[in-house]
């Protein structure tokens, strides 16, 4: 979050750092590739990797630098997800529509991030692989209730059909710009000074975070 | 101290006037000439010079213990020659004899700091007692234990006097102040990880000779101090060798500059650590004070220390006239006489000044301002160069110092302005060391917003030219920063390190299956992706600038991701890169993981470590590291006895699946298990061939012997008679021969013709 109000402090321009929540196979990575590369299970995809990718948006005049953050989804890593994404602006939480499992799991994630960061991060809850319709598994309306009352919103989106992709990246750049501005002013006038023990907070908050967490995982 | 005070004014006064006119009088003129043989009388209260100071004391207190030197020579039996004045004379310094006195007259002791030194006198004369108490008490007793745990090292004296001996001779041969030595120190002799070893692990305890030959080398240091067996650990050893050499009089320093990085075998890497010790032959005055008062500061601080710390009030003084007499030995050059004269003069010196702190902060910005001024002459600092304070410069600062300027002059004005915040920066660093390090890299953290503030408003720099600017004032910084907030000895990350280091060690038994990695390292081009990318993570210790180190990590990455594509054909998500980065750190072990992350944390620059792509791969690391020590049986999909049982070495993996090769051997290695295979499958074969012909043999030799027993039988069956119609035959033949009357043979004729 620092980063992104520091660059804004310089002018038009704003880094965000979107961390991608999921269970593995929900289609995080095709999520991703389809929108920075726009590519989908291309044998000829040069890409070395799908897991931290960027991309730079023009939004309104207002630029945007995008850092996507992929994480393991595996439920043994589960415990490490507060190292990723701690400051943190946006979270992407991917279920497969087939798979009920995977959206119990955005669920677990919601209240996580919900717990650690509060409501300055912006959070979309996204329904993967749509183009599976017929062997949908999670309501339409069940997800989008769910997605209400956590002050989250959500999203159809199909990799394999490039539906929805540009709409949930765009979307949640534009609340993450408001999140900030709204921030920025709430912070007013000493800009600089607030900065500077915003932050020096944060690294008094760092070191016993990773270390709770890492406690809450054992026992959990 | 009270003694001294009173023993220049008051020996005379406390002396009765009856007996000064009864003994003082005739003492001088009397004793003189009288013969040593005369058994003496002494005063009830005797006055002493003892080599120039003044003492009074009761008789009986001399006395007080029998077998003592003083005893003897007050005993009467032995003559003692008096000064001008009467006093009785012994010929020794006294500084410490107000506190045998005092032992003397009420069994107190002398306070710690000076312990060591009224030890040495009491041996001298002999005190029974007085040695007795002071083995008891700090700091003697932890000397001894202390000596105890010496003992253990394997010629420790041999190589202290080894160092010392090096120190010389490139101090003379450079004409140098300072002399330094790469010393390794390591407290266990495997220098390999088992992990790193899986394949030789299991062959650990019965290694050939021909297998430690393999991983017995020495690294390229002058003076190698281990393996020992004790609870004292390698920090321990230092500084009882730093304590030495200061007790011999040299003054030295040691600063950890990485690990050996020779090469063993695959994978495996010596990894001892290697210490570089800089011995200063002279110190300047502030250094000498500084140096005292750091003595006395460290020991306060380190917990581990205490039990060896000892003040060394006197340190300064002798090491001094050790300095003195070696240069003297050999002053040839007006430079040396030079440093004697400093030597003497801040002799002087050092006695007015006890501002120890002040001092010493002052050394510290002396000390970076004379090596930002000497590079160049653009930017001017006006102080005086004074090449012989610069303690701590080491060729990398300079190098990183020049290649700053050289930069910032692409800059110009505010290039000038930049590198005065950073001087004023590296300053008051300097005056902050006393803070905590969390404190410390707050300051840190704040300045670069602070730089990058101004280079964004003020100097209206584009975002490139400011990152471009931030890394190379990072660079600049923390190269100078590095060895002051590099796991300092304030925090436990030391500790943290080595409990890291061990866990690593322990979980040797991972499997690449147990973890899902997604590489299929029998794929040449893979096992030699992950072979770089397990020297990359080994090279992070050994960079100093955050940035770099992150570079380690980012190319330890990118190797994985090839890995990871050359396997799977697919770019790597998250998925596949955690585990496989866990199972490079658990083959890898890479040195001072924890260190290196906080330092990384602490000190580099935080919009890199946000939302750059170095701070996912740095962050990916800290889950890696999190992951292996928070490791149990289920993060493994394993039943808790399984784990339980590899964890404590009760059962290997490896035996239970002997069938595939753990994928981690290398393609040698492999190839041999199978030529192995092949042998004993042709073994196998050949010992049947062999039984088959052995059979054939046997089957042979049964078959004649069953021909001939078939034979024999039937000979025996049918035996050879004679038989009466052959009798017949032959009378008849007899009857022929006998019958002569039967007409001659036709004779051939021959017909002439």
């Amino acid at each position: 979050m620092a980063a992104g109000t520091g660059a804004a402090a310089g002018g038009r321009s704003f880094s965000f750092k979107v961390v991608l929540l999921g269970e593995g196979c929900v289609g995080k990575t095709s999520l991703v590739l389809r929108y920075c590369e726009n590519k989908f299970n291309d044998k000829h995809i040069t890409t070395l990797q799908a897991s931290f990718l960027t991309k730079k948006l023009n939004i309104g005049g207002k630029r945007v630098n995008l850092a996507i953050w992929d994480t393991a989804g595996q439920e043994r890593f589960h415990a490490l997800g507060p190292i990723y994404y701690r400051d943190s602006n946006g979270a992407i939480l991917v279920y497969d529509i087939t798979d009920e499992d995977s959206f119990q799991k955005v669920k677990n994630w919601v209240k996580e991030l919900r717990k650690m960061l509060g409501n300055e991060i912006c959070l979309c809850i996204v329904g993967n692989k749509i183009d599976l319709e017929k062997e949908r598994h999670v309501s339409v309306q069940e997800a989008e209730t769910y997605a209400e009352s956590v002050g989250a919103k959500h999203y159809h989106t199909s990799a394999k059909q490039n539906k929805g992709i540009e709409e949930l990246f765009l979307d949640l750049c534009k609340r993450m710009i408001e999140t900030a501005q709204v921030d920025e002013r709430a912070r007013g006038n000493g800009s600089s000074q607030s900065g500077t023990a915003r932050r020096g907070v944060q690294i008094i908050d760092d070191e016993p975070q990773v270390q709770s967490s890492g406690g809450c995982c054992s026992s959990g | 101290m009270n003694i001294k005070k009173q023993h220049c004014h008051g020996c005379r006064p406390s002396r009765p006037a009856d007996e000064s006119q009864r003994d003082g009088g005739s003492y001088g003129a009397e004793q003189r000439q009288a013969l040593p043989l005369l058994p003496q009388q002494f005063p009830e209260v005797v006055p002493l010079n003892v080599g120039g100071m003044y003492f009074t004391t009761r008789l009986s207190t001399l006395r007080r213990y029998e077998d003592t030197m003083l005893a003897a020579m007050f005993s009467g039996r032995h003559y003692i020659p008096t000064d001008a004045e009467g006093r009785y004379f012994i010929d020794r310094d006294g500084t410490y004899f107000g506190d045998i006195l005092n032992f003397l007259r009420s069994g107190d002791l002398p306070p710690r700091e000076r312990v060591r030194s009224v030890y040495k006198e009491a041996q001298y004369y002999s005190i029974g007692p007085l040695l007795d108490n002071l083995e008891d008490v700090q700091p003697l007793k932890g000397e001894k234990v202390r000596q105890a745990f010496l003992g253990l090292m394997p010629y420790y004296k041999d190589h202290l006097e080894r160092i010392i001996e090096i120190a010389k001779l490139r101090a003379m041969q450079r004409k140098a102040r300072f002399a330094k030595l790469k010393v390794c120190v390591f407290k266990e002799e495997m220098p390999i990880t088992p992990y790193e070893c899986p394949h030789f692990n299991s062959l650990r305890f019965e290694r050939s000779e021909s297998e430690t030959k393999l991983f017995e080398h020495h690294c390229e240091v002058d003076v190698s101090f281990g393996p020992w067996e004790a609870v004292a650990d390698v920090y321990d050893l230092l500084h009882c060798i730093v304590t030495d050499l200061s007790d011999r009089g040299i003054t030295v320093d040691h600063q950890c500059i990485g690990v050996c990085d020779k090469h063993l075998i695959n994978h495996y890497y010596c990894k001892r650590p290697i210490y570089e010790f800089k011995i200063t032959w002279w110190l300047q005055r502030e250094e000498e004070e500084a140096y005292a008062s750091s003595q006395s500061t460290q020991g306060a601080q380190s917990l581990t220390f205490s039990k060896f710390e000892e003040k060394k009030t006197n340190e300064k003084t002798r090491k001094v006239t050790t300095v003195k007499k070696f240069f003297t030995a050999s002053s040839r050059t007006g430079a040396k006489k030079v440093a004697q004269e400093k030597i003497v003069k801040q002799g002087q010196l050092g006695r007015e000044r006890n501002a120890d702190n002040i001092l010493r902060d002052l050394k510290e910005i002396f000390t970076p301002s004379w090596e930002l001024a000497s590079p160049t002459e653009e930017i001017q600092e006006a102080k005086a160069p004074s090449p012989s304070i610069n303690r701590q410069a080491s060729i990398e600062t300079d190098r990183v110092s020049k290649e700053f300027i050289e930069f910032l002059k692409t800059y110009h004005k505010p290039g000038q302005d930049i590198y005065k915040q950073c001087k004023l920066f590296l300053d008051t660093m300097n005056h902050k060391r006393d803070l905590s390090i969390e404190e410390q890299s707050e300051c840190a953290q704040d300045f670069y917003q602070n730089v990058a503030e101004k280079l964004q408003t003020r100097w209206k720099a584009p975002p490139e030219k400011v990152e471009k600017a931030m890394d190379q004032i990072e660079k600049y910084i923390m190269t100078r920063q590095y060895k002051y907030v590099f796991c300092p000895e304030t925090t436990d990350d030391e500790k943290k390190d080595l409990a890291v280091q061990k866990r690593i060690r322990a979980l040797h038994w991972v499997t690449p299956q147990m973890l899902c990695v997604p590489v299929n390292e029998e794929i040449p081009e893979v096992s030699d992706m992950v072979v770089k990318a397990i020297t990359d993570i080994i090279e992070m210790d050994s960079k100093r600038v955050p940035r770099d180190k992150l570079a380690c990590i980012t190319k330890c990455s990118k190797h994985i991701f090839n890995a990871i594509k050359i396997t799977k054909n697919e770019p790597a998500s998250a998925d596949d890169f955690l585990p496989t980065l866990i199972y490079i750190v658990l083959k890898g072990n890479p040195p001072r993981l924890q260190s290196n992350i906080q330092y990384i944390t602490r000190f580099c620059n935080p919009s890199r470590l946000m939302t750059g792509e170095d701070g996912y791969y740095f962050t990916n690391l800290c889950c890696a590291v999190a992951f292996i020590e928070k490791l149990d049986a289920q993060s493994l999909n394993l039943s808790q006895e399984d784990f339980d049982r590899f964890m404590t070495g009760q059962a290997s993996p490896k035996k239970q699946e002997s069938d595939s090769f753990s994928p981690d051997v290398c393609l040698g290695v492999k190839q041999m298990y199978k030529n192995l295979d092949l042998l004993s499958q042709l073994n196998e074969r050949q010992e049947r061939i062999v039984n088959e012909a052995k059979k054939l043999e046997k089957d042979l030799i049964d078959w004649t012997d069953g021909v001939t027993k078939e034979v024999q039988d039937i000979v025996e069956k049918y035996p050879l008679e004679i038989e009466p119609k052959n009798q017949a035959l032959a009378a008849i033949d007899s009857e022929n021969v006998e019958n002569d009357k039967l007409p001659p043979p036709l004779q051939p004729q021959v017909y002439a013709g």
